[in-house]
């Protein structure tokens, strides 16, 4: 069996199982209303106009401003919901047993590995994109402007994408080595200290490398746009860079996990 | 008997969910001692000491609970005897509650003695500085993983809110409504200063963890809903 087929039966039932799973739909919807709640009361500044925090100057509304704060504030969290509902999919097929029908099988292992993680990842992003959409279609109804829309696409493609694959390929990966619940405390602690921790806590940690999945470099080197607590003077090509290295650095753990499943496979 | 069906549970739980309040202590704890020897900023120190205990551990205990209340492979078995099954989930709860209450307490007092500077509460009081927010996290935990019959899902759902009290904190702090709900008042009051909403907001948070483990009783009385179990 060729092990594109492979790729392509595994990805077409991962991607029927996970989206099929309401615990997913439900799971990241709750999630998503964090930030919704949290960018209600920030994004109104965008979309109406504000004075100033410093003085009585009147700002006006940018709806981009709207666009790229969603996108941002969504990334906070969401990308980390996505890595923490696929972190079961490996262990499931422990646990059914699944695994060990399949190793009778011809598929190679890689190509299995490969299809889970397009199909569960693709079935993952389809509420991500619905949520994000939905917030979107919030902004467009309080300000009608349709050249937010390929802004919309080009945020979510270049901030919130990069982000959930890095969690999706670690999420796939690791499991095969930690146990799930220790695994997801082990990727909770570490989103929040290498993304969102301030640097005034006075901790070493990565959030103002090319290793920061929130999209800090994204946003400022594609939109001009600046994260939260971050001033980086980032270039489109320093965007682009922290986007491959992210997505790289979701499918490195990919394979260290194919790895080691081969490891153990060749060592029953 | 009795310790014999507490030793079985242990048995089925596994040794890792144990370690892990272990190595969160010993690993944060050891590294602010280590810390402390070169002389760094007593108000970083303190808020690694009490994150240790008011973040860290609460989130391991609602991230296990989650796993542990959502799947059981021996529930149809499990369901044809004559003890409920709530209980029994209850028993595996109680000790991994009970373990990491237990180390948490001893960490209280070993950091209370070795960094007096950092938790300034008295011994007992000191206590309440972990115990809101363990049994929040356990029983939302628990919770949503019968609710949304996943354990995944459910650590998700508590990762998500967890990042963003830490993040956000400033907002959480300060609005009416997330105030009650807010598991990082301590370290709030470290990093502010202040600290006005401290004592209510422990009252609400034990309140609101009775009101969680009560809706998990009721959700395991009804045993025909356990049954339609975890989804693939």
């Amino acid at each position: 069996m060729g092990n594109s087929r492979v790729v392509w039966g595994a990805l077409r039932y991962e991607f029927q199982m996970q989206v099929r799973r309401p615990a997913v739909w439900v799971g990241l919807t709750l999630v998503a209303a964090i930030p919704f709640v949290l960018w209600q009361g920030i994004g109104d500044h965008y979309l109406h106009g504000h004075y100033s925090d410093r003085s009585t100057v009147w700002v006006p509304a940018a709806p981009a401003g709207a666009v790229l704060l969603w996108a941002e504030i969504l990334t906070f969290l969401l990308p980390l919901a996505v890595g923490l509902v696929l972190a079961d999919r490996l262990a499931r097929d422990r646990t059914t047993h699944v695994a060990e029908l399949l190793e009778t099988l011809p598929g190679a292992l890689g190509a299995r590995l490969a299809g889970k993680y397009l199909g569960s990842t693709l079935a993952t992003l389809l509420p991500v994109g619905l949520l994000y959409a939905a917030g979107i279609g919030d902004i467009l109804i309080q300000v009608p402007d349709a050249s937010m829309v390929p802004l919309a696409a080009a945020a979510f493609a270049a901030v919130v994408l990069p982000g959930s694959l890095f969690a999706a390929g670690f999420s796939i990966a690791v499991p095969a080595v930690l146990r799930v619940p220790l695994y997801q405390f082990l990727f909770v602690g570490y989103w929040f200290w290498a993304n969102l921790m301030s640097p005034k806590i006075g901790l070493p940690s990565p959030v103002g490398t090319m290793l920061n999945a929130t999209g800090p470099w994204a946003l400022e080197g594609f939109f001009d746009f600046q994260w939260t607590f971050l001033i980086l003077h980032a270039t489109a090509a320093q965007a682009a860079a922290s986007i491959v290295l992210l997505v790289g650095l979701g499918l490195l753990a990919l394979t260290g996990g194919w790895g080691y499943l081969s490891w153990e496979q060749a060592r029953r | 008997m009795r310790l014999a069906l507490w030793r079985y549970e242990l048995r089925v739980l596994g040794p890792v969910l144990f370690v892990v309040p272990v190595l969160i202590v010993v690993g944060l704890g050891g590294l602010a001692a280590v810390l402390d020897l070169r002389a760094v900023n007593r108000g970083f120190l303190a808020q690694l000491v009490v994150a240790s205990l008011e973040a860290c551990l609460p989130l391991a205990g609602g991230v296990t609970a989650a796993s542990v209340t959502a799947r059981d492979p021996a529930l149809e078995l499990l369901l044809t005897l004559p003890v409920s099954y709530g209980r029994t989930a209850f028993r595996r709860l109680a000790l991994l509650l009970g373990w990491t209450g237990l180390v948490a307490l001893g960490a209280t007092l070993v950091l209370r003695a070795a960094f007096p500077w950092a938790l300034t509460p008295p011994p007992a009081l000191a206590q309440l500085i972990w115990l809101g927010p363990l049994l929040c996290c356990a029983g939302a935990g628990a919770w949503l993983a019968l609710l949304l019959r996943s354990g995944a899902a459910s650590g998700a759902v508590l990762g998500g809110i967890w990042v963003a009290q830490l993040a956000f904190h400033g907002y959480f702090a300060a609005t009416g409504w997330t105030q009650p709900w807010f598991l990082f008042a301590t370290l709030e009051g470290l990093y502010t200063g202040g600290g006005t909403f401290w004592a209510t907001n422990r009252i609400d948070l034990l309140i609101l963890a009775a009101g969680l483990f009560g809706a998990v009783w009721a959700y395991l009385r009804h045993l025909e809903w356990r049954l339609r179990s975890e989804e693939g």
